[in-house]
């Protein structure tokens, strides 16, 4: 028996056309669309009776119209007489060269650091976990204007040279411990010395340089030094002592004699008058001169000859990477460990470097037209009246490079980069390489632990692991929220309007308080961040695709 | 000897003494085993572990030595209340203080019924950073005493380089009733050149003056000495250090350089003598005889009598060459704060009013400064009377942390007071009643609390009041026709009482409520209650006659009472007039405060909040609407949502800034704030509903199917099954989002609005407090980290909690 009976009720019900559910649908989206594009409609049509009653009229067509403002970052070509167009395409570029910078950086550093948020060494641990707190917690406008307004701001107004100037620095001996270290490398590798050897080596380099430093580089020192050198590599051939212990004790070893062998050659022919004492002692033009107001480091100045080097390089870029690919299904089929990317990069740089060489090996011009002026080259040579941008013109070597050079008021030659680019480029790749640590340390975390326990009883070495078995796993974890970190580093490019640097946001802005056409800027504004936001999607899509698991 | 084939004779040897254990060895065990594995393992680690020491130790140290030697953290403790308030109105920040605690509070029952957990160490240490909070101060001050400021006098003028100072031979200070002045010549702190060099306490511009001319004579001593032995070792050496060039450069800097002889002997400092006195500021009148300071071993004491300006006056013998430097304990400096001084209600301006402020204790005086012969003597101010000199720790803790801790101290305590409070309200709810009890009044106290928090930080005029309760009503009519299908079905009762109070509700404003409390575009939208009322029926009526009759008959009453209250009760109220309208009542309650004056850390967590609160379930909407089976509406909401995520904020920001006035002339007077809380509505809808989108794709397809296998309809799935679930699986996607707002807001500085970050740039454009905008950057860094961990915390307990998918209840 029920204890609530179903009440009385004289149920009225829509007609039946109306509890067809599909007509039901049609109606909701109809209903929808009506609304949306009527709401729309209604903004639209207030917005432009508003900006009609003030005697603004929406168009396009004051990109045409000349910009009158400066841009503090600009390219030689731009001047106020330029138009609006123009004027936003230097923001575009401007964000550009921020945007291509940051990623390229951030995720480097953000991929160290996820390294180091992983390492076996507690301290280091630790102080990346609390590098990453720290900056993952503050706002990213508040670590912009630390670094503008409080680093930048403490540079001095006279240059900081780096390296100083005049000192001389980088004897020629130390051009030993490169070479000791590839041979190292490689007899390493051809099982010819125990492994560690190279770390040897680079221990050995340090403690070298120390005793030198501290004790002097005198005769006896050199030999003291040899000396031990030869009683550790007979000292490593002990059975008694451990594989790697004999590795190491031998690199130091070697390090120590080669070291001092070379010092007593270079010691004996300068001593004896065979070679001058300049080739000795080298002196390093700065590099870098930083102040308040600009950064300047070295330029490197195409020439002429450079289009004609730069087909060789895509000529050789495609062949290299057909080369990478063929070896690389090679390896696939045969299942043999054939390092196929080092070989692409190879017939790159080998391509490259030959056709660098017999591009500058062409004769030079006897004559050319500098500033309206023809100079006679050998003439001017002779009168020593070839400077760094005449010899631009002059030599057939694809790109020439010269440290900074100061003119009469700042620097004729050189590189100059505003303090607000660097602000701003550190803010961004600091707070987003954070993110990408954080991403890059869970995505490594993720591969079970029996992977690396299966790979290590089949025998791969550490970094056969993390290459073949570890980063294939993780990258599949890491390139989504990685696409979403790089499409975060674009859009928070615009808060370069807080460190005034001239990004395409805020030369919007200027472009729209200067000709009123605030909708239609908006609307540029935004169309520019959105086609970035777009093509970083794809791209990443793609790189994700080619990583995901393909199940059927 | 055994020759057998069963092998050599074996024999087992038992030992019966004891084996004494041998101790581990030391490189094994303990800490020095932690060390060697963890920091020391391989060479790179050496490496590593070096350098990552040094450069630990480098930042630290460097960082620490700043915050206590040389930042100026009286700009960050003087305008504290900017800081948390902006310019909020002072006469109503009773309210924000009253809404803060209940704030607190609820957090407390919230902790108290969500979070079942909490670890021992969080409570120990949030209750001894509290006891730290009052008994530091305490002890500060009882063991390090002020320390002493610096005033330079003498006869004539000083004058070093280009710089020509004439110190002033009166000099205006502040002082409270019973406070001792002690003078004294400060001889024994400057005899020579380097002790000028690290003199280091509060010093007007006359000894600093002295002083940088000893650190320009120390600088170049030790230039001259560099560069000598730079050259020296430069042609003594096999190898030159420098360049043809540079040696050129270096002897013709050698050569510039001027050796002057010592300062302390060029300006005769300390040899005049000098006769002080104080005087009362407003009468001009001396405490006492001037007493002569000869010898080092003098010294004047005067005691105040009362609070105001006293003058210290200073007299050097004209005939006496020379510069003194006195000590004096009992003056600091002041700063003058200039205020729009205006009536009671805050709505007449009568002028300025400029208040002086010590800064050591913040002693207010409003008198004006006092003056002799119609001048106006100069008061020791902040601008001209810095601290200068690297100062020591104890002046640090003395001057700088313990005055900000007793600030500090009484609001913490309350604070926590409030949220412990909270915690033991539950507890107590739930012995009274039952956990789902307390839990039910948590929620309610959560949906309440941030209307409340609008009502108590914003005000309500009382148009705005009736504005809101015909709002209310409106929604509750919904609500209303809803319970009425449960309870009556479609019958011929619901459609007419449907379609009649449809029509009373368009027409109530005007029957009702006088036109002019107010009505503004309410009856066009009552007109399109309709819908939802309609609609609210049907979904009623779907489960008419399945539930608990006297449920639904309980809440329908319920829902009716509510209705009809919030019609007839503000009638009550008008006609009657108990609500006094043009009296003391709008004041004090009722007055709107103005938006554009929010700022500071109200404002940030106004938008945080409430831009959260708004924008979910528009998100929530978006991403229902994203995986509709509808084209129409899914790429609708597609477009919006990827078209609000790929553009920057302060895009959106700007945008609302300047088309919201465009739209309708009326919307002119949005003020900022409110604009900016739109543009973080619509910026955050996006963000949440891709994070719900997560959350409703990670959710199994059979939940849906057997859903429709019960015969739920579509609504009630998502609102019964759906809806639960996904929400719970993206809460830690949730926190993240809230978290990232609030660091986001911080982007309002850009549009002009000053919130934490927009004020340390205001704050660092006044004279007092230029070049301090490190020191605003390291507390709001500070306070954003602290709310970003103490989140992020709370959203790995609520995960650990078990309030995730992985509830086992």
């Amino acid at each position: 028996m029920d204890v609530n009976p179903p009440r009385q009720q004289i149920r009225i019900q829509p007609p039946a056309i109306l509890r067809n559910s599909q007509v039901l649908q049609t109606i909701t989206q109809i209903l929808f669309v009506i609304i949306f594009i009527s709401t729309l409609f209604i903004l639209w049509s207030n917005i432009s009776a508003t900006l009609a009653s003030r005697n603004l009229f929406p168009s396009f067509d004051f990109l045409n119209n000349r910009a009158g403002f400066d841009i503090s970052e600009k390219p030689n070509w731009y001047t106020p007489s330029n138009n609006y167009g123009e004027a936003f395409s230097v923001g575009i570029m401007n964000t550009m060269r921020i945007v291509l910078a940051g990623l390229f950086l951030a995720t480097i550093i953000g991929c160290l650091l996820g390294i180091f948020l992983l390492s076996r060494n507690w301290l280091i641990r630790t102080i990346s976990r609390t590098y990453v707190e720290i900056i993952r917690n503050t706002p990213l406008l508040v670590q912009l204007i630390f670094w503008y307004f409080v680093v930048m701001f403490s540079l001095p107004l006279d240059d900081i040279t780096l390296p100083a100037e005049g000192i001389f620095v980088l004897p020629l001996r130390m051009l030993v411990y490169p070479i000791l270290l590839v041979i190292a490398l490689i007899a390493v590798r051809r099982r010819i010395t125990p492994y560690r050897t190279a770390e040897g080596v680079l221990v050995g380099a340090v403690l070298v340089e120390l005793a030198y430093a501290v004790l002097g580089a005198s005769t006896p020192i050199v030999i003291g030094t040899a000396v031990i050198g030869v009683g550790l590599m007979a000292f490593s051939r002990n059975k008694g002592i451990s594989a790697s212990g004999r590795g190491q004790l031998l690199g130091i070893g070697l390090v120590a004699v080669g070291q001092a062998v070379v010092t007593g050659i270079i010691t004996i022919l300068v001593s004896s008058g065979a070679i001058p004492t300049s080739v000795v002692w080298w002196e390093l033009l700065p590099a870098a001169y930083i102040s308040r107001r600009s950064f300047v480091f070295p330029e490197f100045a195409t020439t002429n000859t450079f289009q004609t080097w730069l087909i060789i390089l895509l000529v050789g870029a495609a062949i290299g990477y057909a080369v990478y690919r063929y070896l690389s299904a090679y390896a696939e089929r045969t299942g043999r460990l054939i390092p196929s990317g080092l070989y692409g990069l190879l017939i790159l740089i080998v391509i490259g470097g030959i056709g660098w060489v017999i591009i500058s090996s062409q004769p030079e011009p006897t004559e050319i037209v500098f500033d309206n002026q023809t100079i006679n080259v050998a003439q001017a040579r002779e009168a020593g009246e070839i400077g760094f941008r005449e010899e631009v013109e002059i030599t057939t070597r694809p790109v020439l490079a010269s440290m900074p050079e100061r003119g009469r008021f700042r620097f004729d030659i050189g590189t100059l980069i505003s303090p607000e680019y660097i602000a701003l480029l550190l803010g961004l790749v600091v707070y987003t390489s954070a993110f990408i640590g954080e991403i890059v340390r869970a995505g490594i975390q993720a591969v079970p632990y029996g992977q690396l326990e299966a790979s290590r009883a089949m025998g791969l070495s550490t970094s056969q692991t993390l290459r073949l078995v570890v980063l294939p796993q993780a990258l599949r974890l890491i390139v989504p929220p990685l696409s979403n970190q790089y499409l975060n580093l674009a859009k928070n490019s615009s808060l370069a309007i807080a460190v005034a640097f001239a990004d395409t946001y805020q030369v919007g802005q200027t472009m729209m308080n200067q000709s009123g056409q605030s909708v239609t800027g908006f609307t540029m504004i935004l169309v520019t961040y959105l086609t970035m936001s777009l093509f970083i999607s794809v791209v990443m899509n793609i790189i994700n695709s080619r990583f995901q698991l393909k199940t059927r | 000897m055994s020759d057998s084939n069963s092998g050599i004779e074996s024999k087992t040897v038992v030992y019966n003494d004891d084996v004494k254990a041998r101790p581990a060895p030391i490189l094994e065990v303990g800490a020095i085993a932690w060390i060697r594995q963890n920091l020391f393992k391989t060479w790179m680690d050496v490496f590593l572990t070096i350098s990552g020491i040094t450069i630990a130790i480098l930042i630290t140290a460097s960082f620490v030595l700043w915050a206590i030697n040389s930042a100026n953290w009286w700009s960050v403790s003087f305008n504290f209340r900017q800081f948390m308030l902006g310019r909020y109105e002072a006469i109503y920040e009773w309210r924000v203080v009253i809404a803060t605690i209940v704030t607190v509070f609820c957090c407390g029952m919230a902790v108290a019924v969500w979070i079942r957990k909490i670890s021992r160490l969080a409570t120990i240490t949030v209750v001894s950073l509290l006891i730290l909070l009052f008994i530091v101060p305490v002890v500060i001050v009882a063991l390090i005493p002020m320390p002493e400021a610096f005033v330079a006098t003498t006869a004539g003028r000083i004058a070093v380089g280009s710089a020509l100072e004439t110190p002033p031979s009166q000099l205006a200070f502040t002082g409270k009733a019973g406070e001792e002045i002690t003078i004294r010549r400060a001889n024994d702190l400057i005899p020579t050149d380097e002790a000028l060099v690290g003199l280091h306490g509060f010093m007007d511009s006359g000894t600093n003056l002295m002083r940088t001319a000893a650190i320009n004579r120390q600088t170049a001593l030790a230039r001259n000495a560099e560069l000598r032995d730079l050259l020296a070792r430069d042609s003594a050496g096999d190898i030159p250090i420098f360049t043809q060039n540079q040696r050129t450069q270096r002897e013709a800097e050698l050569g510039r350089i001027e050796i002057t002889p010592s300062v302390v002997e060029t300006y005769q400092l300390g040899q005049p003598t000098v006769t002080v006195t104080v005087l009362v500021g407003a009468t001009a009148e001396a405490l006492s005889s001037p007493v002569r300071l000869a010898s080092d071993a003098d010294s004047a004491t005067f005691v105040l009598p009362q609070d105001g300006w006293y003058i210290l006056q200073m007299d050097v013998p004209e005939a006496e060459e020379g510069i003194v430097i006195l000590a004096v304990k009992g003056i600091y400096p002041i700063i003058r704060s200039t205020a729009l001084a205006e009536s009671e209600d805050g709505a007449v301006t009568t002028g300025f009013a400029s208040a002086y402020i010590r800064m050591t204790d913040n002693f207010q005086v409003s008198e004006t400064l006092p003056s002799i012969d119609d001048e106006e003597i100069t008061f020791y101010n902040i601008v001209n009377n810095q601290y200068r000199g690297s100062r020591p720790l104890d002046t640090y803790l003395r001057v700088y942390l313990a005055p900000f801790l007793e600030k500090l101290s009484v609001g913490m305590a309350i604070l926590l007071l409030a949220g412990v409070a909270g915690y033991w309200f539950v507890a107590l709810l739930k012995r009274l009643n039952s956990q789902k009890f307390a839990n039910r009044m948590t929620a309610y106290a959560m949906i309440l609390l941030p209307p409340f928090i609008w009502i108590m930080a914003s005000g309500v005029s009382i148009p705005e009041l009736f504005n809101s309760s015909l709002a209310i009503s409106s929604v509750l009519f919904v609500l209303f026709m809803f319970y009425m299908g449960n309870y009556f079905g479609t019958s011929l009762l619901s459609i007419g009482v449907l379609l009649i109070a449809t029509v009373g509700i368009t027409l109530l404003p005007f029957f009702v409520f006088d036109t002019q409390y107010g009505i503004g575009l309410l009856p066009l939208v009552n007109l399109l209650i309709f819908l939802p009322a309609f609609l609210a029926l049907m979904a009623g009526s779907a489960t008419y006659g399945a539930a608990d009759i006297p449920v639904v008959r309980r809440n329908f009453f319920i829902v009716g009472v509510l209705l009809i209250a919030f019609i007839i009760v503000p009638k009550i109220l008008l006609q009657t007039d108990t609500l006094d309208l043009n009296g003391d009542y709008a004041d004090w309650f009722m007055a709107s405060s103005d938006q554009r004056r929010w700022g500071g850390l109200l404002l940030t967590m106004v938008l945080t909040i409430f831009g959260i609160i708004v924008a979910f379930p528009i998100g929530v909407a978006l991403a229902l609407g994203r995986r509709s089976k509808l084209p129409a509406i899914k790429y609708g909401c597609t477009l919006y949502i990827e078209l609000v995520r790929g553009s920057p904020f302060i895009a959106v920001l700007f945008m609302m800034q300047l088309m919201i006035p465009l739209i309708n002339p009326a919307f002119t007077q949005i003020p900022g704030t409110v604009r900016a809380l739109i543009a973080v509505i619509i910026f955050s809808a996006a963000y949440l509903a891709e994070n719900v989108r997560g959350g409703l794709q990670s959710l199994p397809p059979g939940q849906n199917e057997a859903a429709r296998a019960l015969g739920l309809a579509g609504w009630q799935t998502v609102f019964l099954i759906t809806l639960p679930q996904a929400l719970r699986a993206v809460i830690p996607a949730l926190v993240g989002q809230f978290i990232a707002l609030f660091k986001d807001t911080s982007l309002v500085a850009i549009v002009g609005l000053t919130d934490l970050t927009g004020f340390v740039s205001i704050m660092t454009v006044q004279a007092e407090f230029i070049g301090t905008r490190a020191e605003g950057l390291v507390f709001i860094t500070l306070i954003y980290f602290v709310f970003s961990y103490v989140m992020a915390y709370v959203s790995r307990l609520l995960e650990a909690s078990g309030s995730g998918s992985t509830r086992r209840t």
